[in-house]
């Protein structure tokens, strides 16, 4: 027991020592940002720019893949706010959709962003935007979108039919000029269903799920992407709005920097005691 | 008021659940087990409704007869709780995987295999993708090569499974490090670190401290008997 203590502490004492900095770490630079220098990556100026130069009159596609408790993180909030600004510059329609795996916390995500998320004013619901709300079925929604718009489901979020909404009448998937979708797993679905459409694809994820998406990317398949937390960031920078994903970025910087240096150090004493076993 | 309460409730809720790098405790065990039972209670919410919306309302009442295909194969599966007809609880359950099959199929080929093969050069202008590609390229290879078990392996193989060992450990870390810190815990640090959360957490450091003075005191005469 006694080659595991350092500097006397116990191994315990150790463990509580790491997360303490853990929390030391992410907490300061929130109360006190430290402003650290922010690159725009090129996908985010492209994901960007796709939205902005949207023509008039465009249908794009939202499929909401992260749950509520994103919210708070305020992860989509800026683009969010985006279609809303799209909708009153450019006539933009934006249909809204879950057909997140982690089940009705999708929907209830894309509840939260519309009501306390973005500002709605001069748009009208039904006319100007939809919200088809969470469906069971993952893949299946998403081939039912890319096959026809109007079979995947019968009535929006609340109960409306589909029939009797404007935005929804007489609409095909082939009407829908641009797909988008956020997700926190597995990205292939998405492509095996909506790539065959050859229209141009934004995506939001996880920093976790870019290395899988990049084949996509690079493919083409995929036209731009937000990587995460930073991307969100770098988005709120060309958007000029900021939330919380913002001043979290100095958190994380912070975070990885310590990340990098408790695997060195660790591997240094490890090493150490190899040499003296 | 009721904002000021939330978000009061919200951080007490953060802390009590990451206590359990403090110890086991029976907050931790409260909450954790509440946000399982609210979080399944959400989904049959969630679950009931969109059976009510898409496939009973459709069916029952508009005469739809997808739907109605729908809620009777749906039905098929509580079959299994009659002995003499089980066997029919099958049947939806293979549609089930025979259209999921078939769906995930049908755009494999144009998006995972044919679009990559025609992603382009493997070397472009751009040196910094060519080096991005190399790294891909040993990336794949060396951890594939981790993965063979079926013949003993020499040096140089040996050598290139360390690389991919390497890879791998990388791709977890940065996995794992993002998923945590990327979203969840910086984001609650905001609520926990500023009004009004931040009286939550002075509350809940000064039980912390108390806790860990109360314990050791108990301890040290525990351990003066022992010795």
């Amino acid at each position: 027991m006694s080659t595991n203590k350092l500097f006397h502490l116990s191994p315990e004492v150790q463990d509580s020592i790491v997360y303490l900095l853990v929390m030391v770490l992410s907490g300061l630079p929130i109360l006190y940002p430290l402003g650290l220098p922010l690159k725009i990556n090129e996908s985010t100026t492209t994901f960007y720019n796709t939205l902005n130069e949207l023509p008039d009159g465009t249908v794009i596609l939202w499929n909401e893949g992260y749950m509520v408790s994103s919210y708070v993180s305020g992860s989509e909030i800026a683009f969010y706010r985006m279609f809303f600004d799209l909708m009153r510059d450019k006539d933009v329609k934006v249909i809204f959709i879950s057909s997140c795996v982690d089940g009705p916390l999708g929907g209830a995500m894309i509840e939260q962003m519309l009501k306390y998320g973005v500002d709605k004013t001069d748009t009208t619901y039904g006319v100007d935007y939809v919200n088809l709300g969470w469906l069971p079925g993952f893949e299946a929604v998403l081939a039912a979108i890319a096959q026809d718009i109007q079979s995947v489901t019968t009535a929006d979020a609340y109960g409306t039919p589909i029939s009797s909404i404007p935005v929804m009448q007489g609409l095909t998937t082939e009407d829908i000029a641009l797909f988008g979708f956020s997700c926190g797993v597995s990205v292939d679905p998405w492509m095996r269903q909506w790539g065959p459409l050859n229209k141009p694809i934004l995506m939001f994820g996880g920093e976790q799920l870019i290395a899988q998406a990049m084949s996509y990317i690079q493919a083409g398949t995929v036209d731009a992407y937000l990587n995460g937390g930073r991307g969100n960031a770098e988005f709120e920078k060309l958007y000029g709005y900021y939330t919380l994903q913002t001043a979290t970025m100095d958190a994380t910087n912070l975070i990885s920097v310590y990340g990098i240096v408790l695997i060195l150090l660790s591997n240094l004493m490890f090493r150490k005691r190899g040499v003296q076993k | 008021m009721s904002d000021m309460i939330g978000d009061l409730v919200f951080v007490a809720i953060i802390i009590g659940i990451w206590t359990i790098f403090y110890r086991e405790n029976a907050v931790y065990k409260a909450i954790s087990s509440s946000s399982v039972g609210l979080m399944l209670a959400f989904w049959l919410k969630g679950g009931f409704d969109t059976i009510y919306k898409d496939v009973f309302k459709p069916a029952l009442f508009d005469m739809n007869l997808a739907r109605m295909a729908v809620l009777v194969l749906g039905l098929m599966i509580f079959l299994r709780f009659y002995q003499s007809l089980a066997f029919a609880s099958k049947w939806p359950i293979a549609i089930l995987a025979g259209v999921g099959t078939a769906i995930a199929s049908k755009g494999a080929v144009s998006a995972m295999i044919l679009n990559q093969i025609a992603a382009g050069p493997f070397f472009t202008a751009d040196i910094l993708t060519n080096i991005n590609n190399i790294l891909i390229w040993v990336g794949a290879i060396a951890t594939t090569v981790y993965f063979l078990f079926s013949f003993e392996r020499g040096p140089i193989l040996n050598t290139i499974s360390r690389i991919g060992q390497v890879y791998m450990m990388l791709a977890f870390g940065v996995t794992f490090g993002m998923a945590v810190y990327g979203s969840s815990v910086l984001t609650q640090m905001n609520f926990l670190l500023k009004s009004p959360g931040y009286y939550v957490t002075i509350i809940a450091i000064i039980i912390i401290v108390a806790d860990i003075v109360m314990r050791s005191r108990k301890q040290k005469p525990e351990s003066a008997t022992t010795s």
